[in-house]
Order: structure tokens, then C-alpha cells, then sequence
């Protein structure tokens, strides 16, 4: 086949160029930056337990909130493809909101809701449940700000599934959950990693929705951004990139890692629905 | 298994897309339900695999109504237009897939569900290809596998819905031939769909035309090419040329001429004649017989068929279409320009009032 347009020397001259410029050389100046700091005052900066707590918390509650809007996820975008009701439109202009808020407002939004005299938080209270300045209430703000990766990666798959695939499963015998789980879920499993790792990668970096309803208390609701701003008021910028460069690699073994199995998974669950009907 | 449906209506809405169907496929039968788009076809055939419900009428298999049994219990084997195989399964898990997801009291074991597998794969002349994945195969291997897949689960009756359609003219061809030799090994009672009335009348032991959610005719192949019982039939079977004329009392007179008919009609209705093109012979000289005389206008041949255009030279000189074979068509040495007697062999005549479109 002919390639069209500029050709793979040109485009991916242009695609490392632009990389660089807006990817790499920021993150190599983080690194070298931290390197100038020396070993000793590295890890000074990331062996304070405060520091080890906040990763812990950013990772576990990045993760528990990827996997709701896994499930979730789903099941929203299922309902906005296979069904039709009043307001489908509104419901799913909707889902992007979270994207669009200034993520301070849906802190402050969050808060006022999860604290104890707001409108869950005073319902949660008298059940001993507390959300708001709780590693819940961090998790509760991660899964807000992470569902519309989700339901948009799953969307279009979902709607380029034929239906008829469907059926065959079902004259063969199988029953509706026997053919969710071994026809369409299969299918689907790939978008759904694919939203999850970027709802992931977007509540580790998260920082304005976290910090209101987390309540910043050392060891318990500090998470890693918080750290890092912390350190950058006190003009510790040396501290600052100690730590960001040790959230940086781990999340790059994170998301390498999530790309692997992504990739790993589209192989070996065979092609796209799209090749089967064509 | 026999299937019987009596008086199935269906309504989408507002518009009736089938009304009052009465049919019987007889066990063991190969039934092919013909029409134009829209006719109803797949709608009919949907409702008998459970996909549709109908808004009146029953379903029978075997006597048994059927008709509120969900499509997963109904043991129907379905092929569809575009295959719907399960595109993240290789080749051998599709064809085993009726069989695991059965209960596991009557689920096969895996070295009978691995040995009906090969079987299949054997039957449908895909052997060797079981590892592979549906996206690795040509539309004609990925047919066959559907086909595979729903024999796995020894279906009581199989449905196909336009099972050839997308694919090319060659393979189509060679599909359907072998589709009816592995009907004759299997036995199961077998509807398909086809809008091509060629391959109707070359696979099927019996024939249901629709059109408009109705059922126009019924019968044997030959039945149906060689008795059209509408004008609706003879546009639909291929092209026929159409002949205005008068019912007399002698025949039926056209521009003059009078052709014998024994078809009743009343005298001097109007009515309206069809000639297949190839029921149409050309002579130089008028013989004892009545003829259409006629100006060649056009002349195509295409492999050992000619196709011709004539004016006819009475009335309103309307175009007709002539077909002969190449021999006839040299031993005639046919010039454009010429006039020539046209014969018509065979006609079928309605009332014009009966005239559709």
C-alpha cells in the first residue's frame, strides 16, 4: 500500500520533536535536576515516612478509584449505548463534566457534601462512617475526576460491537450473563483497561479536588502532590523534585506495565468485533 | 423436525411487515423463502430461530407450539449474513462454543467436544484450520465456519439468512452448490433467505416467494419459473417484456395479432402479456403462426448468449427483449435494420387491472 501523507522519516521526526519539546525535556530536567541534589539529600527528601505514607496513599486510592470506574464505567457507558430514555443526551453531555470543572470546584463541591453536616456526610455520620478528611474521601474525589476515561473508551467499542454476535451466542444456548461473560466482555476488556490506566494515571496526579476533602492530615490523607507543594512553599525545591522523580518512575513502571498487558490482551483476544462482520 | 406457522402478523409500529403467514417445511426439507428487500423475509425467518416475536399467529416445530419458547432453547442453528463468529476465538473454539456452554449435566466431555470439533471442521472443508482466527480467514472459510458452529449443537432445524449475500459471485456459487450436498448428509430441515431467485431455484426442494409481507406463490423450483402466477412473479424471476393487449375470444390480440391462450379472460378486458426474452424465437419469413413483426434495433452478444432489441412495428412500437443462443443466433445472420416475425412461445397474461406498480 502507498502511505500518504509526509511519509514515516518526516512524521516521526516531527513526532520526536514535539515529544520532546512537551514531553521529555521537562522530564529530563526533573531528573537532572534531582541528580545535582546528591545521593545524600535524595534520600533524605524520600526516606521520610510522611513521604513513603503519601505514595502508599496516592497509589492505593489511584487504584481503588480506577477499578470503580472500571466497573462503573461500564456499566454507564452500557446504558447510554444500548438503551434509549428521555434526557440521553443531557445524561451524557454530563459524563465530561468532571473533565471541564476546575478541579478546586469539585473539591470544595466534594467537601461540602462528604462533611459531616453536608448532605451524605450528615446521613453517613450517625452509621459511624466518616468520608470527608479519610483516605475515602481521597478516593471519592480520585473516582470523580477518573469516570468520563472510562465511559468514553468504552462508548465507541461498545457501539461498534454487532449485535448479531449476540445472538449467534444465544442460539447456541448460552445464557444473557454467559454471553456477557465470554463474548462481549472479552471484547471490551481491552477499552476498559485502556480507560482505567488513564483514569490511573490522571487521579495520581491529581491535586486540586484532593486536597479540600482530604483534610492533609500527616500520615493519614497526605497525598503525594500535596508533599510536593507542600515542599515547593517552603522553597525546598531540592525535596520537591526528590520526590516527584520517584512518583515519576513509578508511574512510568505503572503505565509501561498497563501498555504491556493492554497489548498482550488485544493479541490474544484476537482482532476487534469489527473484523468479524466484514 | 417439521416446522408449521399459522397465521403469524407482524407489525413494527405502525407498518405490517407480515400478514397472516401461513407456511409448512416439511422435515427434512430444503425451503428457500424468496423476496425482494423489504418483502419480510428475514423478519419470518428471525421470528422462527425466537430473535422476533410475532404480534399474532404460532409456531410449531414438530407440533409443538413454540412460539413463546425463548431462541436459546429452541435448538435452532443459525447462520447469518455477515457470519457474527466470535472474532476473539480461534476458529475451533466457535465451532465448540454451543457445546460448552451447555449444562454441565449435558455438556460433552473435552476430548468428545475436541472430537466433534475435528468432525465438523472435516465436514465443512476446513480441516487444519481450527487454530486459526476468524480475521485470518476469507469470507467464504469464515461462512463454513458459522455454518460449523451452528451444526455443532445437531440443530433440529437451520436457518440461514442470506448466508451468501456477502460474498463474491464465484464463491457464492460454489457455497451453495455444496450447501445442498451437506443438506442431503445432514437431513436437517433448512430455511434460508436469498433475494437471488437464482439461487432459489438452484438450491431449494421448495420455494416461498414474498413480497410485501405477503406470500405470492409457492412451490417446486420448476413450478415456480414455469407457472408465474402474478405479474409481480414475472418481473421478479428475471425480465420479461410486456405485451398490452385485449382478451378476445379467440385469444388475446396484441397490435393485431392474436396469440391462443387458455387462460379466461373475460372479452375485452384489458390485459397484459409476459414474454421471457428467451421465449421469443425470430424467423425471416412470416410461418402459418401469428407473429409480431419487428425492426432489429440492437444486437449484444455475450458469451453463447445474444441479446436483441426490436421494435415492434404495430401499435405503439414499443421496444421487446429477445434472447437467443449464439447458434440460432448465426444461422440466422440477424443484421440491425432488419425486419423479422417474432414468435412467441410462452406467455402468461393478467388483467391489466391486476397490473402492480
Amino acid at each position: 500500500m502507498k502511505r500518504t501523507l509526509p511519509g514515516f522519516p518526516l512524521s516521526f521526526g516531527f513526532m520526536m520533536f514535539y515529544m520532546s519539546f512537551i514531553v521529555f525535556i521537562p522530564l529530563i530536567a526533573l531528573v537532572w535536576y534531582t541528580m545535582g541534589i546528591g545521593w545524600e539529600a535524595f534520600w533524605n527528601a524520600i526516606s521520610d515516612p510522611r513521604v513513603f505514607a503519601a505514595l502508599r496513599l496516592s497509589f492505593s486510592a489511584s487504584l481503588i478509584a480506577a477499578l470503580i470506574n472500571g466497573v462503573f464505567g461500564l456499566l454507564i457507558a452500557w446504558v447510554l449505548v444500548r438503551y434509549d430514555f428521555f434526557g440521553k443526551r443531557i445524561m451524557d453531555g454530563m459524563i465530561d463534566l468532571p473533565f471541564a470543572l476546575p478541579t478546586a470546584v469539585a473539591g470544595i463541591a466534594l467537601t461540602s457534601l462528604y462533611a459531616e453536616n453536608g448532605w451524605i456526610g450528615s446521613l453517613l455520620a450517625p452509621l459511624g462512617i466518616q468520608v470527608a478528611f479519610t483516605p475515602i474521601g481521597v478516593t471519592i474525589a480520585l473516582t470523580f475526576i477518573g469516570l468520563p476515561f472510562v465511559v468514553r473508551m468504552v462508548e465507541p467499542v461498545l457501539r461498534s460491537l454487532d449485535q448479531e454476535t449476540e445472538e449467534a451466542a444465544g442460539l447456541l444456548g448460552a445464557s444473557p450473563f454467559t454471553i456477557f461473560k465470554t463474548v462481549l466482555f472479552p471484547l471490551l476488556t481491552p477499552a476498559i483497561l485502556a480507560g482505567m490506566t488513564l483514569a490511573f494515571a490522571r487521579a495520581l496526579g491529581e491535586y486540586g479536588s484532593v486536597v479540600f476533602i482530604a483534610g492533609n492530615i500527616p500520615m493519614q490523607t497526605e497525598i503525594v502532590p500535596l508533599l510536593i507543594m507542600n515542599k515547593l512553599e517552603q522553597f525546598d525545591y531540592a525535596g520537591a523534585t526528590a520526590i516527584a522523580t520517584v512518583m515519576l518512575a513509578l508511574s512510568f513502571i505503572l503505565l509501561l506495565g498497563a501498555n504491556i498487558l493492554q497489548w498482550w490482551l488485544s493479541r490474544n483476544l484476537g482482532q476487534k468485533a469489527v473484523d468479524s462482520s466484514r | 423436525m417439521s416446522i408449521t406457522i399459522t397465521g403469524i402478523t407482524k407489525e413494527f409500529g405502525k407498518t405490517e411487515v407480515l400478514k397472516n403467514i401461513n407456511l409448512t417445511v416439511k422435515e427434512g426439507e430444503l425451503l428457500a423463502l424468496l423476496g425482494p428487500s423489504g418483502s419480510g423475509k428475514t423478519t419470518l425467518l428471525r421470528m422462527i430461530a425466537g430473535l422476533e416475536h410475532a404480534s399474532k399467529g404460532d409456531i410449531f416445530f414438530d407440533g409443538n407450539n413454540v412460539t413463546n419458547v425463548n431462541a436459546k432453547d429452541r435448538n435452532v442453528g443459525f447462520v447469518f449474513q455477515h457470519y457474527a463468529l466470535f472474532s476473539h476465538m480461534k476458529v475451533k473454539d466457535n465451532i465448540a462454543y454451543g457445546l460448552r456452554v451447555k449444562k454441565k449435566k449435558d455438556r460433552p466431555t473435552k476430548p468428545q467436544i475436541e472430537s466433534k470439533v475435528n468432525e465438523l471442521l472435516e465436514l465443512v472443508k476446513l480441516d487444519g484450520l481450527g487454530e486459526r482466527y476468524p480475521s485470518q480467514l476469507s469470507g467464504g472459510q469464515k461462512q463454513r465456519v458459522a455454518l460449523a458452529r451452528s451444526l455443532a449443537i445437531e440443530p433440529s432445524v437451520l436457518l440461514l439468512d442470506e448466508p451468501f449475500g456477502a460474498l463474491d459471485a464465484q464463491v457464492r456459487k460454489e457455497l451453495r452448490r455444496w450447501l445442498r450436498t451437506l443438506h442431503k448428509q445432514t437431513g436437517v430441515t433448512t430455511v434460508f433467505v436469498t433475494h437471488d431467485q437464482e439461487e432459489a431455484l438452484d438450491v431449494a426442494d421448495q420455494v416461498i416467494v414474498l413480497n410485501g409481507g405477503e406470500i405470492i406463490q409457492e412451490g417446486t423450483p420448476s413450478h415456480i419459473y414455469d407457472s408465474p402466477n402474478s405479474p409481480f412473479m414475472y418481473r421478479f424471476l428475471g425480465n420479461a417484456n410486456e405485451l398490452k393487449g385485449t382478451a378476445t375470444k379467440e385469444g388475446i390480440s396484441i397490435g393485431g395479432v392474436t396469440l391462443t391462450s387458455e387462460e379466461p379472460h373475460a372479452d375485452g378486458d384489458n390485459v397484459v402479456s409476459y414474454v421471457r426474452p428467451h421465449e421469443i424465437s425470430l424467423a425471416h419469413t412470416s410461418g402459418n403462426d401469428h407473429h409480431l413483426e419487428v425492426e432489429i434495433t440492437k444486437t449484444h452478444p455475450v458469451g453463447p448468449i445474444v441479446f436483441i432489441e426490436a421494435k415492434r412495428l404495430d401499435g405503439d412500437r414499443e421496444q421487446i427483449e429477445i434472447e437467443l443462443t449464439k447458434g440460432a443466433y448465426d444461422n440466422l445472420s440477424i443484421k440491425i435494420g432488419d425486419m423479422m416475425y417474432a414468435r412467441v412461445e410462452r406467455f402468461g397474461t393478467f388483467q391489466a387491472n391486476e397490473y402492480m406498480i
